[in-house]
């Protein structure tokens, strides 16, 4: 099973079997490829400045998407911008799904007062007013991507946090984890070798949705002016500054709209597909079992009115993803 | 464009000097007039309060001069300095001076305006229990009492000779407090003249303030000036400008304000009518002069201020509605001197120097100015220059520049009274400012800050117009810590059927009396 | 802009599971788990006082509330002192005073920021105790309570608003992605309902003011209320006044003017919605009684209707977890349709550097985060027959 799921044949499968699904991973791929290349595949620098070219609509004079208020070529700063967004977005899924994951696992096995105090720090985070942490830190520390990337990621990390911890509370009690905790193997070792692996499936969809979730969160910074310094292109950026030309020089904003739309509904529409192929309980989790083991599951691992109450944990099917040490 | 260089050239003469215009506010109309219609204006404030005396706000102004007058006002367009309510002021002495009230001037509740409420009004501004933060505006500091002589006249007496009256009146700061009605506002405690209805001798009375949403005032008939053109003002609280722009176009609102130049194609070609006159902020780069800044060698300053230009910005950039700025007055401001242009816009003779300074420099800006700034910034390395833009929000960048933490900053500086010896001289050149924190470019000239004391001193006034003339060249030429770049204008869009409004560069006190809506 | 970026949708789905995934109570391991949750009586205390398990479990939640409230009035304090900027220095602007440090200096002191900040700090706390949340900095010290009092009613109603807007999209599009799994309508569905939440809060909001209030004048552009109307005021919220006085005419004027902001937010909820709504839809689906139903017969609209009713549950946690997120994060839509709520009050409040205002309105909006969570868990679990039957299997 380990084997079949991380063959990329059976990934290719699944994906075609969704044409959705396949255009949001090629406007990602799309997106990553445009984002590396950018000084190659750019017709001009995004910086350049030509003041006598300022607002040409798209078509004209070699500026296939027009230029902005200063003449700078609009497709080059988008190509450019990519590199930005793109890059800022998955520094940003990555950082967040590491501390979040890190803390919620913690949190979860160890429970009592660690447990009270992440989840307290969790609850103090989902109260506070994000902007209102993200304009703090700009203010102090000043802009630029890194320090958005450190307020994104302190604002972002109990999304992964509480869902792992949630996880790790319903796995901790699995046999094996208690006979692993029996046989004395360090706790440092259940953790990130028999627990992380059974938490995965719930951290790459987290993962899917925190990247369309960072880009929004980007372009909300740009409107209100904490995104990056003002000439570094960034779509969020160019979205904010291009917002009052919308019935006059409606291609400021439109190209990098669209584009922030398309990134984000590709990595919405990935993050529900991986949910659905991950979930216990949805009848097209992945895996050919039978009908009979599926059905065994579904009893498993749901409860509800009017069915009698459930069987004791240890007898019936295991959900098949459970990986065993 | 041209429009308004030529208003500048009418500004400029108009509001040079702080020369008294007699009776520049006529008592009555020639013809009565009949209110008509519902004017409804979007901007992008609320008052905040509605106690003239707690705020120190230039946008509360706007909606508090409409309800209450005050004793002298600077008359749209211009920053002259004219009588209101006062009529004239007379010097008794050194430290005396009588001024003199019109008669016959109604309350909205039909009291006549009398010394009293003048003399009650400025008490309780000087109150301590009051906690007024407009307290020692100007020079009030140094003034000591205001009293009764008659019922028509008022005595100041100051503490240090104030000079003649045309430079004494803005150091009383007459054309920023609003007269209170002494029985009215005498009854009430602080916390309810925040929020209740202004008794004031103005134009317009008020009716309701729903905070944060809009104010409604209705016209006051028997207003001294005569009764208003329009029955009812209704201002609508709208921060966002595409919003405001969207209500105008939809029609739902007759005028907005702040216009910027983002909207001015698509205002023009929806046929609204644009009032542009030139503001009262000057735009320029503040450079750190002090030891360590690649800007304290002069020449490196020189050189900047040929470096930019300044008209590819007023004109691209802001689509003429800008004016150059070419020295460190401001248009309309005193000592501004409208053929005075020391420098020409010389790129190679500015590479020769910039190209030499190496280090890395980050120009400290606020987003309103995202656009300018990175224009500017590419042009300087275009000079070789190793520059960045950072962008921060008003309070940080105000810090920022306060405490001199910067090299370079494009920065602004208001001179909304007209003066220059007061806000302008005393907040970025006068070597005191520098032990109270207020370092900016870090500029100190002792020989200057003589100069200027003795300006101040001056009575005559052929020698003073000469003096603010020398100080004016000195700043602009020799010392330099500022390259002046533009004055944005102050705009208003409104439907065509609006009449009779004009502009203000001070940006607070307009004749809303006069607006009439023709339909 | 949605408060909480990174999966929130994913966060309330984990808090259901975990209450889902509960093993009964019987497992002794699983106790602590089900007493930190839920008022579940074990066994040993079968037949003692009804409610006093109940009642520890409220007050425990409400000790932590106290905590997380405390927690955020630090948090909240310091990110505020150590900003650069200052309220005084704003308020007075470039000045034309003779001594400007001077005038600045004294009215610090009057307003209480020359103290040592330890002190500041002690104030502020009494302050939150006694419900005062001091006076602003800048609107000539109006109390903050007065300003909270109007700004809170009207972002409730907007966010209700954008709830109903949100669930009308989602219950409709969850339907027919259950109905039809697994084939393009399912993944069309959720595509259509994320339409919203791909897009940037204010580009949404600038296209429909453009296309729905300016080219096609259906909705105003803006405000809370035509100009010429005025709502007595009950609860503050225009909308809900009007209908409760009677005005018909405010009413109207208050609804059309909720419509484009309310749309602009409710439509990034619905993708959210409608994945949580789907799924439960798609569990309960597949469990025997729907086969059965439908063995016998009964129709579909029947089968929706009980499908809609089980999952009825999951949209009650979500809206109490949606609630705290609406109110801290309609900063963006606020602004743009001049609705003046508590996003609009923390903007003006950050950008004047009015610390009582920021600093009362996060903690007012952390308390009523905290609340709203808990009452919706305690309504979960009133509803949930599946927590019900736990519970009395504790009897």
């Amino acid at each position: 099973m380990q084997a079949v799921i991380s063959s990329i044949g059976f990934w290719l499968r699944q994906i075609a079997k969704s044409p959705l699904i396949a255009l949001s991973f090629i406007v990602l791929l799309a997106m990553v490829i445009v984002a590396i290349f950018a000084p190659q595949i750019a017709p001009y620098s995004p910086n350049a400045q030509s003041i006598a070219f300022r607002l040409l609509p798209p078509g004209s004079d070699g500026y296939i998407l027009g230029t902005d208020q200063l003449g700078r070529d609009v497709l080059s700063r988008l190509i450019w911008g990519a590199r930005l967004s793109i890059g800022v977005g998955f520094a940003v899924m990555v950082l967040t799904a590491v501390v979040g994951v890190i803390l919620g696992i913690i949190s979860g096995y160890f429970g009592g007062i660690v447990d009270s105090v992440i989840m307290r720090l969790v609850d103090m985070w989902l109260a506070f007013p994000f902007l209102l942490l993200a304009i703090a830190l700009v203010a102090v520390l000043g802009q630029g991507s890194d320090k958005l990337i450190f307020a994104l990621v302190l604002s972002g990390w109990p999304a992964f946090a509480r869902p792992v911890r949630g996880e790790i509370l319903q796995l901790r009690e699995r046999e094996y984890v208690l006979s692993a905790k029996v046989l004395g193997v360090p706790p440092l070792s259940v953790m990130f070798r028999h627990l992380l692996p059974n938490v995965m499936p719930t951290i790459l969809v987290l993962a899917a949705l925190d990247l369309g979730a960072t880009i929004l969160s980007l372009a909300a910074l740009a409107f209100l002016g904490l995104g990056v310094d003002a000439e570094t292109a960034s779509w969020g950026g160019m979205l904010a500054s291009g917002r009052n030309y919308v019935a006059t020089a409606w291609w400021l904003s439109t190209f990098p709209g669209l584009v922030i739309f398309a990134v984000v509904m590709a990595s919405n529409l990935i993050g529900d597909w991986l949910r659905d192929l991950f979930d216990p309980r949805s009848p097209f989790r992945l895996g050919s079992i039978s009908a009979a083991a599926r059905k065994r599951l579904a009893e498993d691992s749901s409860s509800s009115f009017p069915r009698p109450a459930r069987p004791e944990p240890g007898t019936g099917a295991r959900p098949p993803h459970d990986r065993k040490a | 464009m041209s429009f308004l260089r030529s208003a500048v050239k009418h500004l400029a003469l108009a509001g040079a000097s702080l020369a008294l215009l007699a009776s520049a506010a006529s008592a009555q109309d020639s013809a009565p007039r009949e209110p008509k219609g519902t004017l409804t204006i979007g901007w992008a404030w609320d008052p905040g309060t509605m106690d003239p005396q707690m705020h120190r706000a230039r946008f509360t102004q706007i909606i508090s001069h409409a309800m209450r007058d005050k004793l002298y006002y600077l008359p749209p367009p211009g920053l002259g300095l004219a009588p209101l309510v006062a009529e004239d002021v007379e010097q008794v002495d050194d430290t005396t001076y009588d001024l003199k009230l019109r008669q016959g001037v109604k309350f909205h509740n039909g009291d006549e305006l009398t010394s009293e409420d003048v003399v009650y009004t400025f008490e309780r501004l000087w109150d301590p229990a009051t906690k007024s933060p407009r307290a020692s505006m100007g020079n009030m500091a140094n003034v000591e009492s205001a009293e009764v002589v008659d019922r028509y006249t008022v005595r100041f007496k100051t503490k240090v000779p104030f000079g003649p009256p045309n430079q004494a009146i803005p150091g009383l700061n007459f054309a920023a407090q609003e007269i209170m009605n002494k029985k009215v506002d005498g009854a009430r405690t602080l916390e309810e003249t925040r929020t209740a209805a202004p008794m004031g001798v103005g134009p317009f009375k008020f009716v309701e303030w729903t905070p944060n949403q809009r104010v409604v005032m209705d016209a006051f008939l028997d207003y001294w000036q005569g009764a208003p053109g329009v029955e009812r003002i209704i201002w609508r609280t709208i921060p966002e400008e595409a919003t405001r722009v969207a209500e105008l176009l939809s029609g739902s609102v007759d005028m907005i304000y702040p216009v910027t130049t983002d909207f001015v194609d698509q205002l023009r070609a929806a046929n609204m009518k644009l009032e542009i006159v030139p503001g009262s902020s000057m735009r320029m780069l503040q450079m750190n002069v002090r030891e360590g800044s690649p800007f304290a060698d002069p020449e490196v300053r020189r050189a900047m201020n040929v470096a930019i230009d300044k008209d590819a910005i007023a004109e691209h950039i802001y689509r003429g509605l800008a004016v150059v700025a070419r020295q460190v007055s401001g248009i309309g401001q005193e000592g501004y001197n409208p053929d005075y242009d020391p420098f020409t816009y010389d790129p190679e003779a500015a590479k020769a120097v910039l190209s030499k300074v190496t280090k890395p420099i980050e120009m400290l800006t606020v987003p309103m100015f995202e656009l300018p700034a990175q224009f500017i910034a590419e042009q300087l390395r275009g000079y070789g220059m190793n520059v960045s833009t950072k962008i921060m929000d008003t309070a940080a960048f105000n810090a920022a520049v306060e405490a001199g933490d910067f090299d370079l900053a494009l920065a602004f500086a208001g001179y909304g009274t007209g003066e220059f010896v007061g806000a302008y001289y005393n907040n970025h050149f006068e070597c005191s400012r520098l032990a109270t924190g207020r370092i900016r470019t870090g500029f100190c000239s002792e020989d200057l800050d003589r100069k200027y004391a003795e300006l101040r001193r001056e009575l005559d006034q052929a020698r003073w117009q000469e003096k603010m003339d020398e100080i004016n060249r000195e700043l602009t030429e020799v010392h330099m810590p500022w390259v002046p770049l533009f004055i944005e204008a102050e705009v208003w869009a409104m439907q065509p059927h609006v009449q009779g409004f004009v502009g203000s560069s001070a940006g607070q006190m307009f004749d809303l009396h006069k607006v009439t809506l023709e339909k | 802009m949605t408060g909480f970026p990174g999966g929130a949708a994913a966060d309330q789905k984990a808090r259901f599971q975990e209450s889902r995934d509960r093993p009964p109570v019987r497992d002794r391991e699983n106790r602590e788990l089900e007493r930190s949750r839920f008022p579940v009586k074990p066994e040993r205390l079968r037949g003692l006082e009804g409610n006093f398990v109940v009642w520890r479990f409220i007050a425990k939640r409400l000790l932590e509330t106290a905590v997380v409230v405390l927690g955020v009035s630090v948090i909240v304090f310091v990110l505020l002192r150590i900003m650069p900027g200052d309220p005084v220095q704003l308020l007075f602007g470039e000045g034309d005073d003779a001594d400007l440090a001077a005038s600045r200096e004294m009215y610090r002191q009057m307003l209480g920021l020359d103290r040592p900040l330890p002190v500041q700090y002690l104030i502020f706390l009494k302050e939150i105790f006694t419900l005062h949340l001091g006076n602003s900095l800048v609107r000539g010290g109006e109390p903050v309570i007065q300003m909270v009092g109007r700004a809170l009613p009207l972002t409730i109603e907007l966010s209700i608003f954008a709830l109903v807007i949100g669930l009308l999209i989602a219950i409709p599009v969850a339907v027919l992605c259950a109905l039809k799994q697994n084939t393009f309508w399912d993944r069309g569905g959720t595509g259509f309902a994320l339409i919203g939440a791909s897009m940037p809060n204010f580009w949404q909001g600038i296209l429909l003011i453009m296309f729905l209030a300016v080219w096609m004048p259906v909705f105003p552009v803006s405000g809370v209320l035509a100009q010429h109307i005025t709502i007595e005021r009950i609860t503050g919220a225009p909308f809900t006044d009007a209908v409760l006085t009677g005005n018909w005419e405010g009413a109207r004027s208050a609804f059309m003017h909720l419509v484009l902001p309310a749309t602009t937010l409710g439509t990034t909820l619905s993708g959210q919605f409608v994945r949580v709504l789907r799924s439960s839809l798609l569990e309960v689906k597949h469990q025997e009684f729907v086969h059965a139903f439908r063995a016998r017969g009964i129709g579909e609209p029947t089968i929706v209707s009980h499908l809609l009713h089980n999952a009825l549950p999951t949209t009650v946690v979500i809206i109490g977890m949606r609630i705290g997120m609406l109110l801290s994060g309609t900063i963006v839509i606020e602004t743009l349709f001049a609705y003046p709520g508590m996003g609009f009050l923390l903007v003006q409040g950050i950008n004047a550097r009015d610390f009582p205002v920021v600093q009362g309105v996060v903690v007012l909006l952390t308390v009523l985060v905290v609340l709203s969570n808990l009452i919706a868990d305690i309504i979960h679990a009133w509803l949930d027959p599946r927590v019900k039957l736990a519970y009395q299997k504790g009897k």
